[in-house]
């Protein structure tokens, strides 16, 4: 079956969310169409940081966007539409989280052979692909943490609220988070720096 | 650690906190496919409701009838206890009479047979008519034999049978209306009244005292609205000549049957029946229907109102149902029940082309007044935007069921009821099916789409029309009504055109009074 993407900058993709949401709230399956194609690839991208590869990412989005739909009713126009969307999508990926059996963080970190470099360098010389996968290849326990702490700007209070760790395990899952990261940097550069 | 790295969660924030990654196609596949399973259930759910709310509505439609009919009864008890003790007053002079002659009968203990039987008619005037033969003017003897007089102890026996009585100003004929045989003699009788000098109260005393028990049954029996009494035996020595007994006072039909011995008595009341405010008429209705069109600014442009106003044309349609109705008071009644309604389209062969649906996969598009669908023939897989195709005949055809409340006035003229109603219905879409023949070569191949994208799953119609009501018998008429149907809101949203629908149909049904 052929399939063709739709183009959102077509001006049927450009009309007042509030009229948009009206029409998905009314069930209307081109709305609802309209709608998931304005948004997904923002949210994707969101999806991405808190799975493991595409297809995680996809399941966590497709569940995220039903949600969405159910409980568009909901949405009270009193700030960003896209950060109402952005919320369910965490929190399909938390629940998505928290659905899984806990699987144990191994840290190994590698300390040695660290150069001195700036951010600038950094995203000079890596891609942004590079850094995603970067973010995919932790743990879930630290990659979970890292997003909400990163991203959501959420707090170790209420992380530990949401994903039922202690406080403590937050802070500690976010340093480990962090010193893998800062390592697969490292190393990242090294190689490119051999190259 | 390297210092600049201690700020690795900013690097990977403005790395990738506006990052856009495009999913794949078949990701908006998987959510429609959900959301068509969520509004399957969604569905499911609100029929399950509908069934929930229909049965509570007939539930509490049964109560309120049973409750109406016991009301009605306790009323029509009431009036005709009212008419009972107006009767007895009627009835206490003449009885006052029969007091003193008896009397008089029994101080002079007369022989005398003429006197005798003059005494009794006045007795048989007062106390027995009045209670179990009250009645008007279908008095029938059959028969009729003169008792032998002559014989002391005759024995006359009264089989009084009574069927729904509501009349129940037999409060003393309840005396007798016990499936127990009462045997009084007509001395008893009598000396109960010599007491008093109020017979009525002598009656009521008699009741009272002596057959309580009897007088709890009966009223029983009344409540129950079928009460058989048999054998009332008068074991009379003083003798009754029902022959020339004056005519009963109240007005309630009496047979009296003469079988040697043995007068059979049968009462029959002549009170209406009340019946229930309540009628309900299943009724079928062939429609002529039509649409109302009005261009919608959508972005397909390509047709508009008027071309499909030309290329449809609207095939035969109905509404059938049950609706119940509930009489406020002489003239006004409300009415309310369910109906099931079909509109059946049929579009003119057209050419349609191809272009992206909801899920930007390119199909070949139809467009109707109700809405539009997408069909892609297996051997047109992969059309591109802008292919064309011939497609024969459409069939379009929409199923709403329909929830009608409305007003009622009426009046009466002989065995007609003539009236007028004007009310809205709330319409539930169930189905609405494209059918459509597409050419494929040298044959043809009809494709079908399940689910016209565009229809609302409510609208709300108004309705008015006159109605004749004809009446069969009691309980049941036949009931014809013409009624106008027009939609207050269209069917369809972001369709190529709004829809209104109307029609005019005309009903024939059955109604039956409950």
């Amino acid at each position: 079956m052929a399939s063709t993407t739709i183009n959102l900058n077509q001006p049927e993709f450009l009309e007042q969310p509030k009229e948009l949401i009206q029409a998905c709230i009314s069930g209307d399956r081109y709305s609802q169409s309209k709608l998931y194609h304005q948004f997904a690839p923002k949210m994707f991208a969101v999806c991405m940081r808190y799975a493991k590869n595409r297809e995680e990412a996809e399941e966590v989005m497709q569940e995220g966007f039903v949600q969405v739909f159910k409980s568009l009713h909901n949405f009270k126009y009193a700030g960003s539409f896209e950060g109402w969307i952005r919320k369910i999508m965490v929190y399909c990926a938390i629940q998505h989280y928290r659905a899984k059996p806990k699987m144990y963080p191994v840290v190994d970190i590698d300390n040695t052979g660290r150069e001195p470099i700036c951010k600038e360098d950094i995203l000079a010389r890596m891609q942004k692909k590079e850094l995603l996968e970067m973010v995919q290849a932790l743990s879930p326990a630290y990659r979970m943490v890292f997003n909400l702490y990163v991203f959501e700007g959420m707090k170790h209070r209420e992380i530990a609220e949401q994903l039922g760790i202690s406080e403590g395990t937050s802070k500690s899952n976010f340093f480990d988070a962090k010193k893998i990261l800062q390592i697969a940097v490292t190393n990242s550069l090294k190689v490119a720096k051999t190259y | 650690m390297d210092e600049n790295l201690h700020d690795i969660e900013d690097l990977f924030h403005s790395a990738l906190n506006e990052n856009e990654e495009s999913p794949s196609p078949k990701a908006w596949d998987e959510i429609d496919k959900r959301l068509d399973k969520e509004s399957v259930v969604s569905i499911k759910k609100k029929y399950t409701n509908l069934k929930r709310i229909t049965i509570l509505l007939l539930f509490l439609l049964g109560i309120s009838v049973y409750e109406m009919n016991r009301i009605n009864n306790r009323n029509s008890l009431t009036e005709n206890n009212k008419d009972a003790s107006e009767s007895q007053k009627k009835s206490a002079q003449p009885i006052e009479k029969i007091s003193r002659e008896s009397q008089r009968v029994i101080q002079g203990k007369s022989g005398d047979l003429e006197s005798l039987n003059n005494r009794n008619n006045v007795v048989r005037e007062n106390s027995l008519p009045a209670n179990s033969f009250n009645n008007s003017n279908q008095k029938k003897v059959q028969k009729g034999r003169t008792p032998d007089y002559n014989k002391s102890g005759n024995q006359t026996k009264y089989t009084v049978q009574k069927s729904q009585s509501k009349n129940t100003n037999q409060k003393n004929q309840t005396v007798f209306n016990s499936s127990k045989k009462v045997k009084l003699t007509s001395e008893t009788f009598l000396t109960s009244k010599i007491k008093n000098n109020d017979p009525a109260e002598d009656i009521s005393s008699f009741t009272e005292h002596k057959n309580k028990r009897e007088y709890q049954q009966i009223a029983y029996y009344k409540s129950q609205q079928n009460t058989r009494v048999e054998n009332m035996i008068l074991e009379s020595k003083e003798l009754v000549d029902l022959k020339n007994s004056p005519k009963p006072l109240l007005a309630t039909a009496t047979k009296v049957t003469d079988t040697g011995t043995r007068y059979v008595v049968q009462n029959k009341t002549n009170n209406k029946q009340r019946l229930s405010p309540f009628s309900i008429t299943p009724f079928f209705s062939p429609d002529v229907a039509w649409y109302h069109l009005q261009d919608e600014n959508t972005n397909n442009q390509s047709v508009n109102a008027a071309d499909i106003e030309r290329e449809e044309t609207h095939e035969f349609s109905s509404t059938s149902g049950v609706l119940a109705e509930y009489k406020i008071n002489k003239h006004w009644g409300l009415q309310s029940g369910i109906t099931l309604s079909n509109i059946n389209i049929v579009t003119e062969p057209e050419t349609i082309y191809a272009q992206p649906d909801n899920s930007g996969n390119v199909k070949y598009r139809i467009n109707t007044s109700s809405g539009y669908g997408y069909i892609l023939p297996s051997y047109s897989a992969n059309p591109a935007i802008g292919d064309s195709l011939y497609a024969f005949t459409s069939t379009h055809s929409l199923r709403y069921i329909g929830i009608p409340v409305s007003v009622s006035w009426s009046f009466v003229k002989n065995k007609f009821t003539i009236g007028a109603q004007a009310g809205v219905s709330a319409n539930f879409l169930t189905n609405a099916r494209l059918e459509t023949t597409v050419e494929k070569g040298f044959d043809n191949s009809v494709e079908t789409v399940n689910n016209i994208q565009g229809l609302k799953k409510v609208y709300l119609s108004g309705l008015a029309g006159l109605g004749v009501d004809f009446q069969l018998n009691k309980k049941l008429s036949l009931a014809f009504a013409p009624t106008m149907r027009f939609a207050l809101n269209s069917i369809n949203k972001n369709a190529t055109v709004k829809s209104f629908p109307m029609s005019f149909g005309s009903s024939v049904g059955l109604k039956i009074e409950l």
